[in-house]
């Protein structure tokens, strides 16, 4: 018997959703054996699964291994992985959103200046403006780039909106004009830094990476922005499918296309703001994830969505996974750099294929 | 006859809940800081009819047929619906985006060229207003996304890439898709264009039949001969205001037509079935630019 459409459909849909979970999962599961520390992860899990993450741990450990364990697996390899899960799939599902409100496939979440405005606040705060900036589980540091992404945001927004109703086009320019402004800026900071520790962090930081020792409320610094973001687009995704055809179009079949718009723009570039903020501006993961995503899972918003935030995350994980582990050279890599040499040739490939 | 006893039948078949008329009262436009686009129109849609709105480049008929689908508010005036099962009329901008589109139906001029998506999937987005966000496509929607592309005569088309088709063949899976959505009204600016003489007819046919079925069909033409043959109505709307409203006889003479379009039109009639003939340019001009 000829298997019927609708069952073709939602078996296709189970399908993806069910690989892409079980790849985060995978990854998951295997990132705490995965550090530059050589700890024994199975019997420092065991303990931790027994004694909880925060716990006491048994007394025959002596307080330097205690230590060493719990920095080890949970800070460098646990938190650190649920970091870049976070990170991974915010980046990936907001670019997916803005490459279809925008119906542009090279826009990523860096575009709208969001990364580069938060790299000019990061070293204001690293050369010393602004050093009273802590607030809650945030640093100076992160407070300064959040601030000049959310900065970065109104006022593309104001531009934008001039001509009364929000011009997608004029937002996009106002955004690339944004970065190119804030990238000459950060050329001339660092033309007039007077500390060369300062230049280093902040290259440190302009390159992004989960490269810091993390405590549990790290994690506030950046669930609060992603799922948000996240939740919102996820929700609206289904009324992205008709955007395909164009913002009349869509509005003949009922999308409300300003709201939708104006909801992904605004809480997208938030959770990116926060996202940056956090693990500095990684690349490559909200561009080529949609793209790579879509190849596999075809033209339905939301299940592009969906397979986004999965891969997403897990993409991010396994190439951190990857650096931490420093198997080249026996350094630690940036994992964007990581992110692009693994994903490029893969999308490569993708491309090809679905060019045969 | 019988063939279009046996559309009608299609269509009962739980297609069309019920039908609906479409009037614009005393509908005046104008975006905010500029000049009038339009002053005073009173239109109406009248289901079982295809009424075609014709005019001169500029004059308002996108943006009057944009006020009509709701997706721009008038600045005086209201859009109206009535049922035709007699209840009472209501304001079009009251509804919801998604019970609007339920009712109404519109296939914009420009429609953008989506990236990868097969003709199955595009006629599936005329879906849109009957799903909910978690909501796949189920074995109704299939059938009558199946019965919209035979329909539009596009059915062997379905899984092939939408922008590998001719612009003909787009335009009539575009139409598909705006058949799946099922609504009783259906308002289309400039549909034809893109056809040629032959695609024009049949298309042409197919929705003199659709609006038999019981549909209320508003099209935007330029072709005026296509006006005049098909139309059950048409409305003349030039400079702001809708100039003439009546069957192609009334409507396209050559006082209004060369009032409206300028004076290089001539109308003549057909002699066998005294239908208006529109023609560009005069006799006199078309004989002086030739070589001799």
């Amino acid at each position: 018997m000829i298997m019927d459409d609708t069952t073709g459909h939602r078996v296709h849909v189970l399908r993806t959703v069910g690989l892409c979970t079980l790849f985060l999962v995978t990854a998951l599961g295997v990132s705490p054996f995965f550090g530059a520390e050589e700890v024994d992860t199975l019997s420092g899990l065991n303990l931790i699964l027994q004694h909880g993450f925060t716990g006491p741990l048994p007394g025959e450990l002596p307080e330097r291994d205690r230590n060493q364990v719990l920095r080890s697996i949970v800070s460098n390899r646990i938190l650190r992985s649920l970091m870049g899960v976070a990170a991974g799939a915010g980046l990936a599902v907001i670019g997916a959103a803005l490459q279809a409100i925008l119906r542009n496939p090279l826009v990523a979440p860096s575009t709208l200046g969001v990364s580069t405005a938060a790299a000019v606040g990061a070293f204001c705060a690293i050369i010393g403006f602004g050093s009273g900036l802590t607030w809650g589980p945030f640093s100076p540091i992160q407070v300064a780039a959040y601030l000049a992404a959310v900065l970065d945001i109104v006022l593309i927004y104001g531009i934008a909106r001039l001509a009364g109703r929000l011009s997608m086009a004029t937002l996009l320019l106002a955004g690339v004009t944004v970065n190119l402004v804030c990238g000459a800026l950060i050329l001339l900071l660092r033309h007039q830094a007077a500390n060369p520790y300062d230049l280093h962090v902040l290259d440190h930081w302009l390159m992004g990476s989960l490269n810091s020792l993390y405590v549990w409320s790290d994690l506030w610094s950046i669930l609060p922005f992603v799922l948000p973001g996240v939740a919102v687009i996820v929700w609206l995704s289904h009324r992205l499918n008709p955007l395909a055809l164009g913002d009349d179009y869509a509005a003949g079949r009922g999308v409300p296309v300003r709201r939708v718009r104006l909801l992904v723009f605004v809480f997208g570039s938030l959770a990116v703001a926060g996202i940056v903020s956090a693990v500095g501006p990684i690349g490559f993961v909200g561009l080529i994830v949609p793209h790579m995503v879509r190849r596999l899972v075809g033209t339905d918003q939301r299940l592009v969505m969906a397979a986004s935030l999965l891969v997403g995350g897990g993409f991010l994980l396994v190439c951190d996974c990857v650096v931490r582990s420093q198997l080249i050279g026996g350094v630690e890599l940036p994992v964007g750099v990581l992110t692009a040499l693994l994903g490029g040739p893969t999308f490569l490939y993708l491309l090809i294929r679905s060019q045969r | 006859m019988a063939a279009m006893s046996e559309e009608s039948r299609e269509d009962k078949g739980g297609t069309l809940d019920d039908s609906f008329s479409l009037t614009a009262q005393r509908v005046a436009f104008h975006y905010p800081g500029q000049e009038s686009l339009l002053e005073d129109v009173q239109l109406s849609v009248e289901p079982g009819a295809l009424t075609m709105l014709i005019g001169p480049n500029g004059a308002g008929k996108t943006t009057l047929m944009k006020i009509l689908a709701g997706l721009l508010q008038p600045v005086q005036g209201a859009v109206r619906l009535r049922p035709g099962s007699g209840g009472r009329l209501r304001d079009l901008a009251g509804l919801s985006p998604l019970a609007r589109a339920r009712t109404v139906a519109y296939l914009p001029q420009e429609v953008l060229p989506p990236e990868g998506h097969t003709v199955r999937e595009v006629v599936l987005l005329g879906r849109f207003p009957h799903q909910r966000w978690w909501t796949l496509p189920g074995e109704q929607d299939r059938k009558i996304v199946d019965e919209a592309l035979k329909r539009m005569g596009v059915a062997p088309l379905k899984d092939r890439v939408f922008q590998s088709l001719s612009g003909g063949e787009q335009q009539a899976v575009l139409l598909a898709g705006i058949l799946a959505q099922q609504s009783s009204l259906l308002l289309l600016d400039e549909p034809g264009k893109g056809l040629d003489v032959h695609h024009l007819a049949t298309f042409s046919q197919r929705l003199k039949r659709l609006a038999r079925a019981g549909r209320g069909i508003l099209c935007i033409t330029h072709d005026l001969n296509l006006a005049s043959r098909f139309a059950d109505v048409i409305y003349l709307l030039s400079d702001r205001k809708i100039r003439a409203r009546g069957r192609p006889e009334k409507v396209l003479t050559q006082a209004l037509v060369a009032e409206s379009y300028g004076s290089g039109v001539e109308v003549t009639r057909d002699a066998r079935n005294g239908l208006p003939v529109v023609l560009p340019g005069s006799q006199w001009q078309a004989r002086r630019e030739s070589p001799r």
